[in-house]
C-alpha cells in the first residue's frame, strides 16, 4: 500500500499526506454508505428500484468523482420514492458470478421482465467491498489494510480459509434481502466463478435455497433463452414451492 | 542413445504399431513419474502422508522435510491426457455441474475422484492429507484446492505469492513470502506431517537442487546449437518431469539430469538433431521459439506435425512453468526460505507481460530463432490472456514472424488436427518467403558489380 501510495503521489506530482488520505476515506465512506441505503432500499421495495436503474445509478459511479456519485445515488432514491409504482407478485433472487465481467444492461431487464425481483447482486463490487465504515482516525493504511483484510466482501476471487465458511456469505446475503432463490449468471471463462459455482450450490441445495445457473458474455444479445430460464425459475418458486 | 519402445496400441489394430524412439533419459523420466505414483498409491498403508501441490511455486526440498509423499494434481491431468483417460473424466465433471468453459486440468481431476480416484497409471490415487496451495499467478489453483477440499475434507494452507506486476521482486515482496513459510506453511506442514522442521535437512535437498538445475539449464542451452540436439518444447516436457515434480531436491533427480546432460553432449559432439518419436530429426529447417502448454490428448500427432516438417522448437515458455531457471535462479541453501520465496515470485505466470515479451524476444534472438508460435490454450487464461498483445509486441520487436494456433491441454474435443496443421503450414511457408525477401536485398546488389 505504501508503495501503491507512493507511485500515486508521483502520478499526482505530489506526496499524498495522511490527512489527505483520511479525507478521502471519508468520502468513500459517505459513498459507500448512500451505496447501502441503495441496496437497503431496493431489498424492501424492488418494484420501486428496478435494478435496471439501479445497476445503472451504479454504473454512474465508475466515472463519476465519488461526491457527485454520493449524490447522485440519493437523488435517485428521493425520484423514485416520490412515485408509486405497481408491486408485482415477482419471485426475489439474489443474482451472483457477475462480479468482474459485467453483464448487458438487456440480461438484467430480461431476469426482471421472467418474473424476478433482484433483492440483491454483486454488481461492481469495488463500490461495497469494504462492508464496514473504515476508520478516519490514525494510521490511514493501517486502517485501510484493516478493512481489505477483515471486513471485506467475499467473493469467488478470494480463497476461503476454512471450508465451513464455504457459501456462507451468499446465504447470509438470500437471507438478509429476503430472497427466496439465488440465479448464478457468470461470463463465460470466468474461472474463479464458473468453479466456485459448484461449490456454493452445494451450500445452497443443504439449506433449500433454490437455484438456477447460466452463462453469459458482455456482449450477450440472445436473451430470449436467458428469459425462458429465468421465467421458469421464478414460476417454480412462485407456484411451487413449498412456501 | 536412444532406445526404441514397443508401444501398446490402445485399441485393436491391424497396422503393425512402429517402435517409438525414446532418449534413455526420457525412459528414466517415465520410471521415475511410475515409481512416484506407486509410492503415493502405498503412502497410506504405509503410514505416509500425501501433499498435495501444483507445479509452479511448488516447494519440493521443503515437503520432503516431513516425510510427506507429493502429489501433484497438474502432472496427473497431464498424464491422464496422455493416456486418453481425459475425456470421459471432462464430460464426467461437466455433468457433476461443472462449465465446460473452465480449465480442463481441474475437470479432469475432479472427474478421475467421480471414477474411483485411479490414477494415470491404474493405481488408486488415494486422497491428500494436505493441500499446499502455492499460488503463483494463476486464480484457478484456489479454486481447485478449494473443490478437493469440499470433497475430501484435507487441510488446505494457501501461500499467497505476490504477483510481479511492476516487473521486479521487492524487499516486500519477499519478507512477506518468508513470513507466510515460517508462520504458517511450515507449521502445517508439521502439524500435518508430526514431523519437526529441520531447515539443515532442507539445505542439504537444495544442495542436490542446485546440481540438476545446473544440469537442465546447461540442456536447454544446448539448442543454441545448429542443428539444435534438443527439442526445446516437445523433448523439454519430459526433461522438466522430475524436477518440476517430487523429484527436485532427490539424489535420483541429480543423477537423471547428469544422464541426461551426457545424453545431449553427446549429442552435440556428433553433430546431431533431437530424438523424435520416429527417430532422429536430421534435418532441421525452421527454429521455433513456442508460447503456451502444449496439448496432450494428441501430443504426438502435435509434435509430428512439427517434426514432418522439419521444425524444431528451440525454446518455450511453458519449459519454464516450474523455474526460470535458465534466467539464473538457483536454490540457495545458504538461504533456504528466502531462495524458496525467489523461486516462487519467478515463476513464468508470475511474471508480468514485459517481462514475458522480454523473455521470449530473447530467446528469438539468443537461439536464433525464424519465429514466435502461440499455442492458446482455450481453457488455460493464465496462459491464453494477453496472448496476442505478446504476438504483435515480439513481432515489432525481433521482426520474425509470429503464427497463433488454439487447442486444448487435455480436452480431446477442442484438438482440431486439420485446423492446426494448415496453419502450421501456412507459418512453414510465411517463414520461408521471409527468408526469401531477407535474402533478396544482398543477393540484388551482388548482381550489380
Amino acid at each position: 500500500m505504501q508503495l501503491l501510495r507512493d507511485d500515486l503521489g508521483k502520478l499526482a506530482g505530489k506526496a499524498i499526506t495522511d490527512k489527505a488520505l483520511r479525507a478521502s476515506i471519508a468520502v468513500y465512506n459517505e459513498n459507500r454508505r448512500a451505496v447501502r441505503e441503495l441496496y437497503a432500499y431496493r431489498a424492501a421495495k424492488p418494484w420501486q428500484a428496478p435494478t435496471s436503474e439501479v445497476y445503472l445509478v451504479l454504473r454512474a459511479g465508475m466515472v463519476l468523482p465519488p461526491e457527485a456519485h454520493t449524490a447522485l445515488v440519493r437523488d435517485y432514491l428521493m425520484a423514485t420514492d416520490g412515485v408509486e409504482r405497481p408491486k408485482r407478485d415477482n419471485a426475489r433472487i439474489v443474482l451472483t458470478g457477475s462480479f468482474c465481467e459485467q453483464p448487458p444492461l438487456g440480461l438484467i431487464k430480461s431476469i426482471e421482465m421472467a418474473g424476478c425481483y433482484i433483492v440483491d447482486d454483486d454488481f461492481m463490487l469495488v463500490l461495497r467491498w469494504l462492508l464496514d465504515e473504515v476508520a478516519t482516525e490514525g494510521d490511514p493504511l493501517e486502517n485501510l489494510s484493516k478493512a481489505f483484510l477483515h471486513h471485506s466482501a467475499t467473493t469467488a476471487s478470494k480463497f476461503e480459509q476454512r471450508k465451513e465458511e464455504k457459501g456462507q456469505f451468499l446465504l447470509q446475503s438470500a437471507k438478509k434481502a429476503g430472497a427466496e432463490g439465488v440465479i448464478f449468471a457468470a461470463p463465460s471463462f470466468c474461472d474463479p466463478a464458473l468453479l466456485e459455482r459448484p461449490m456454493l450450490q452445494a451450500v445452497l441445495a443443504r439449506y433449500k435455497v433454490p437455484y438456477t445457473a447460466f452463462k453469459y458474455a458482455e456482449n450477450t444479445g440472445q436473451m430470449a433463452p436467458i428469459r425462458e430460464q429465468a421465467g421458469t425459475f421464478a414460476d417454480s418458486i412462485k407456484l411451487w414451492s413449498a412456501a | 542413445m536412444s532406445t526404441p519402445v514397443q508401444m501398446m496400441p490402445s485399441q485393436p489394430s491391424k497396422k503393425p504399431v512402429a517402435p517409438v524412439q525414446k532418449e534413455d533419459a526420457m525412459l528414466l523420466q517415465k520410471e521415475m513419474i511410475n515409481r512416484n505414483y506407486h509410492e503415493l498409491a502405498i503412502a497410506h498403508d504405509q503410514g505416509k502422508k500425501i501433499c498435495a501441490t501444483f507445479v509452479p511455486g511448488n516447494l519440493n526440498e521443503l515437503v520432503m522435510c516431513f516425510d510427506l509423499a507429493r502429489s501433484l494434481p497438474e502432472t496427473n491431468a497431464l498424464q491422464s491426457g496422455l493416456r486418453k483417460k481425459s475425456g470421459k473424466f471432462i464430460m464426467d465433471a461437466e455433468r457433476d455441474g461443472h462449465s465446460e468453459d473452465v480449465c480442463t486440468y481441474v475437470k479432469t481431476d475432479l472427474g478421475m475422484m467421480l471414477n474411483g480416484d485411479i490414477g494415470p497409471t491404474g493405481e488408486p490415487l488415494p486422497k491428500p492429507d494436505l493441500l499446499l496451495l502455492s499460488y503463483t499467478g494463476c486464480f484457478t489453483f484456489m479454486k481447485w484446492f478449494e473443490l478437493i477440499r469440499q470433497k475430501y475434507g484435507s487441510e488446505a494452507v494457501m501461500l499467497h505469492v505476490p504477483y510481479q506486476g511492476d516487473g521486479r521482486v521487492s524487499k516486500n515482496m519477499r519478507d512477506y513470502v518468508v513470513k507466510q513459510l515460517k508462520e504458517t506453511v511450515i507449521p502445517a506442514l508439521e502439524r500435518v506431517s508430526g514431523v519437526k522442521f529441520d531447515i539443515d535437512r532442507l539445505r542439504e535437498y537444495m544442495k542436490e537442487s542446485v546440481k540438476a538445475e545446473e544440469d537442465l539449464v546447461h540442456v536447454l542451452h544446448s539448442a543454441k546449437h545448429r542443428p539444435s540436439p534438443i527439442d526445446g518444447y516437445f523433448g523439454a516436457v519430459y526433461y522438466i518431469g522430475p524436477i518440476f515434480t517430487a523429484f527436485r531436491g532427490t539424489p535420483e533427480a541429480t543423477q537423471y539430469y547428469r544422464v541426461l546432460r551426457d545424453e545431449i553432449d553427446q549429442r552435440v559432439r556428433e553433430g546431431k538433431g533431437p530424438i523424435t518419436p520416429e527417430g532422429e530429426l536430421t534435418d532441421e529447417k525452421y527454429r521455433l521459439v513456442v508460447e503456451g502448454p502444449p496439448n496432450w490428448t494428441s501430443f504426438r500427432d502435435f509434435w509430428k506435425m512439427f517434426y514432418d516438417e522439419g521444425a524444431v522448437v528451440v525454446a518455450s515458455t511453458y519449459a519454464k512453468v516450474g523455474g526460470t531457471y535458465d534466467f539464473g535462479f538457483r536454490h540457495d541453501p545458504e538461504h533456504p526460505l528466502e531462495s524458496l520465496a525467489e523461486y516462487c515470485l519467478g515463476c513464468y505466470t508470475n511474471l508480468n507481460f514485459p517481462q514475458r515479451i522480454d523473455m521470449i524476444c530473447k530467446y528469438i534472438n539468443e537461439y536464433q530463432a525464424d519465429g514466435l508460435l502461440i499455442n492458446s490454450i482455450k481453457s488455460c487464461n493464465s496462459f491464453s490472456a494477453g496472448q496476442l498483445l505478446i504476438l504483435r509486441e515480439v513481432e515489432k520487436r525481433t521482426g520474425k514472424p509470429a503464427a497463433f494456433i488454439e487447442s486444448d491441454l487435455v480436452d480431446p474435443r477442442y484438438f482440431s488436427a486439420a485446423n492446426i496443421k494448415n496453419r502450421l503450414e501456412s507459418y512453414f511457408q510465411m517463414i520461408k518467403a521471409k527468408r526469401a525477401a531477407q535474402a533478396a536485398p544482398s543477393a540484388t546488389p551482388a548482381t550489380m558489380h
